[in-house]
Formats: structure tokens, sequence, C-alpha cells
């Protein structure tokens, strides 16, 4: 299906499938920088840091999604085509964001690591860290999905 | 005497109605509940598909990358067991399989001197290990019913974080599988490494592994950061989504074995009812059967004693 009318994609969390159709264009961030993908790119397994997910379909329309980490599959098939899955523990659309309780999350999150006596700087894939304060972390990553969630929803804090 | 027997049994009838009301209104419920956490079963899969395609890239992708987080672990000497159960009762054997199971492999564990460690998950777990003096490194409870994605985080960080640390060896899961509404089978699985996908014998995995054969494909996907490093953050992750697997695979059992046991606990209300309604005629045809014996008898012994002056009543009664 390498003809211009797009290519497979699917945005896909524990819960439910966001986003399943065709795309022209899907722009992601991984753990080593921006990244565009268009049709027949080279296969691919990356980790995706949280912030925006922005997709094109095939009608030239973008949606936004904010996403919580995760992976990017970019598979390529003689028949099928290229297909690339977004696999996120925690992803929203922009326009379901609730601006006022993300923010209010973040408020109180901010308040909970200074209450607990961190920074607010919040380490990506929490939980890995062994050593540190879960109830910290969870509130470092709760101020982190707060800020990714307004930062797609276009307020900046 | 008259009536007492004959009033107990109504009595002890009456209450078996409200149970069986009770049991009724629970199959009704569970039988709901099914059809709920089979759809959310559903709902996970393409997550968990998709998790189990990029494992398998992964571990195609790189060879050598797998480490300690992927395959059969060397030795184990030290293990932690995650042992997912109700919070509730009333759901038959579903709890006790699954910690007979629990307690086999501590047995085992102790038969061979493996250091074993216990995450709980529901609260009949707490109960059952605490009653046998069982430490319990973490309990969990309140959505044994319900599982959210964010409770399988809550309790793929206590499974996961000693993997990650090095303090275990291995991590293994106890938990009934959902095979289908007619079939739940407990489980024993290891989570941690993670089962090589190459071995290709997992069910669940079956749909995103068809492809090329795995040589052609080796060294044609790059990872990103290198499959080394991605499959460290991958490792938790998927863990992550196999316990929410497995706790959403739980709770369809779990419902599914309460159906099943308030259908059989209703089902035996009924026949108690019928049995004891039986019971409880007999007594009373009894205790009218004895009373007109009793008249008829002092009506007998009347006119023997005095033929000519109760000609009257005698002949009333026998009318």
């Amino acid at each position: 299906m390498a003809d211009g009318t797009g290519y497979a994609v699917a945005l896909v969390t524990p819960e439910r499938v966001l986003v399943e159709g065709q795309a022209t264009q899907v722009v992601l961030r991984t753990a080593e920088g921006d990244a565009t993908f268009l049709d027949g790119h080279t296969p691919l397994v990356g980790a995706t840091v949280p912030g925006a997910v922005r997709i094109t379909d095939d009608e030239g329309v973008e949606r936004t999604f904010a996403v919580h980490g995760g992976f990017v599959q970019v598979e390529k098939d003689a028949e099928e085509g290229t297909r690339v899955t977004i696999l996120s523990p925690v992803a929203e659309p922009a326009d379901e964001i609730d601006v006022a309780r993300a923010q209010a999350a973040l408020a109180a999150a901010e308040a909970r690591v200074a209450e607990l006596g961190g920074t607010p700087a919040a380490p990506h894939g929490a939980e890995g860290e062994g050593t540190v304060d879960p109830e910290l972390v969870e509130a470092q990553a709760a101020v982190e999905r707060a800020r990714v969630r307004l930062d797609v929803a276009g307020v900046s804090d | 005497m008259a009536g007492g027997k004959e009033r107990l049994l109504r009595r002890r009838i009456r209450s078996i109605q409200s149970t069986k009301k009770i049991t009724k209104a629970m199959e009704l419920i569970a039988a709901s509940q099914i059809v709920k956490a089979q759809g959310r079963i559903a709902a996970s899969r393409p997550y968990r598909a998709g998790m189990a395609r990029v494992v398998l890239e992964t571990a195609i992708g790189d060879p050598t990358a797998a480490g300690r987080l992927l395959g059969e672990p060397d030795e184990v000497t030290r293990e932690l067991l995650v042992v997912i159960v109700a919070d509730r009762g009333l759901c038959g054997g579903y709890n006790t399989s699954v910690l007979r199971a629990a307690e086999r492999l501590l047995a085992e564990g102790r038969a061979t001197g493996v250091e074993q460690r216990l995450v709980a998950v529901g609260k009949k777990a707490q109960s059952y290990f605490n009653f046998r003096r069982q430490a319990v490194e973490r309990s969990f409870m309140g959505f044994s019913e319900r599982p959210t994605f964010a409770d399988a985080r809550t309790v793929a960080a206590a499974a996961v974080t000693p993997f990650v640390a090095g303090e275990v060896d291995r991590v293994r899961l106890v938990s009934t599988r959902f095979v289908s509404a007619g079939s739940q089978v407990v489980e024993v699985r290891q989570l941690l490494p993670l089962v090589d996908p190459r071995a290709g014998h997992d069910g669940d995995q079956g749909e995103g592994a068809a492809g090329a054969p795995e040589e052609a494909r080796a060294g044609f996907t790059e990872f990103e950061p290198d499959a080394a490093t991605l499959l460290e953050t991958l490792a938790p992750v998927a863990a992550e989504t196999e316990i929410f697997g497995a706790l959403l695979e739980a709770s369809a059992s779990e419902v599914t074995a309460r159906q099943r046991a308030m259908a059989a606990a209703t089902d035996n209300a009924e026949e108690l009812i019928k049995k004891y309604s039986r019971i409880m005629n007999r007594a009373r045809q009894d205790t009218i059967t004895t009373e007109i014996m009793e008249i008829v008898g002092g009506a007998e012994a009347l006119r023997a004693a005095s033929a000519g002056e109760n000609a009257g009543l005698a002949i009333a009664l026998e009318a």
C-alpha cells in the first residue's frame, strides 16, 4: 500500500485502542529524539518518551495525543505494507485532556513532592528506582504526567 | 405440643428462602460481571499482543541482548512469588485451588533451599498467609473484581523492583487463567526473566508471531535505544502488562466461579425448601389426624358412657 494513501497505524493502551486506521505521518519522541514516521520506514522498535504523539490521517487531519511512556514498533510486511504501533500504558487524546484538572493535579503533585523533600524532576521509567521512596517517585511521575498533559493541551505552566 | 414442630420448620423454611434470595441475587450480579470482565480481557488484548510483538522483535533483532531479562534463569536461589486470588469468598474452590498451588511451590522451595518472597494480591491471600504465619512482603487488595491498569502497575512495581535490583533470580505468578467461560485453570507462570517468545509455545502471542522466519528478519530492525538498553525498559513494562492480563483473567475467573457457586447454593436452597416443606406438611397432617382421632375418640367414649342421653351429639359428629 505504498501508493500515498497511508499506512496502518495503531495507538493502543491497556484499556482501549485509541487509534486504529490509516495515517500518512506520525510524529513522536523516542529516547533518542523526535522521530517522524512516513510510509516505508525501516522496521524499528523504540522506547517513547512522555510527550505528544501527532498522527496525520489519510485525509490530512492531524490529531494529537498525550502519551506517558511506552514503545513504538514499526513493522514492514511485503503484503501489508508499513505498520506503526504505539503502545502506551497511559495515553489520551489532546481534546480529552481536562486542563483545569491537570493544573490542579500538577499543583497537588508539586506540593506532594516538596512535602517529601524531592525535586520535581521525575526520572523516566520510575519503576526502576529501587532505593528511593516510592511515594516520591509516584509524586514526581504525577508532576511529569500533569506537565505532559498541559503541554499537549497547549497550555504551558 | 401441637404445632411446635411445624412452627420450627416454618421458621427454618423462611430463613432458607431469604438465603436463597441472596444467593440468587449474587448469582445474577456475578453473571453480569462475567460479561464485563470478558469485555475487559478483550479490550486489553491488542495491547498485550502488541507488547508480545515488541518483545519478540527485540529478542529476534539482537539475540545477544537478552542478558538476565529473557529466557530461563541460570540458577534460582532466590525467588519472588506473586499470588493472585480474590478479596472475597463465596466463590467455590477458586481461592483454595490457587492457594494450594502456591503452598505447593512454597513447599518445593523449602525442600530445595530456595529463598522465597511473597507478594499477595487479594484479601484472601493475605489472610491465608497471615494465618499460616507465612511472611508476606507486600499485599494488595480492593480490586480483585475490577482491576485497572493502575492497579496492575502498583502490583508490578512490587514484583519487578526486586528482580531489577538483582535481589531475586526469578519472579513467578500463581493465578487462574480464564480459558473460557466454562474452563478456568490455576497456572504457575514465569514473569521474569521474560519467557523467551522464540520458544514459541506461549499461546497469547500467536497472532503477532506469524510472518517472516526469524533468521530473515534479524538485523533489519533498528532499535532506539539499542536492544540491550531497550530491553531494560521493556522488561518491566512487559511484566506489568503480563500482570495486568493475569489480574483481568483472575477477575473473570473469580466472578465465573462465584456465579457457579451461587447457582449451586440457590439450587441447594430450593431443594432444602422442598424437603422441609414436605416434612412440615406431614407434621401438620399428623397434627390434624391426631386431633380428629382425639375428637372422634372422645365422642365415642361419651357415647359408650351414656348412649341414651347424648345421642344428639353423636349424631351431629357423625353427620
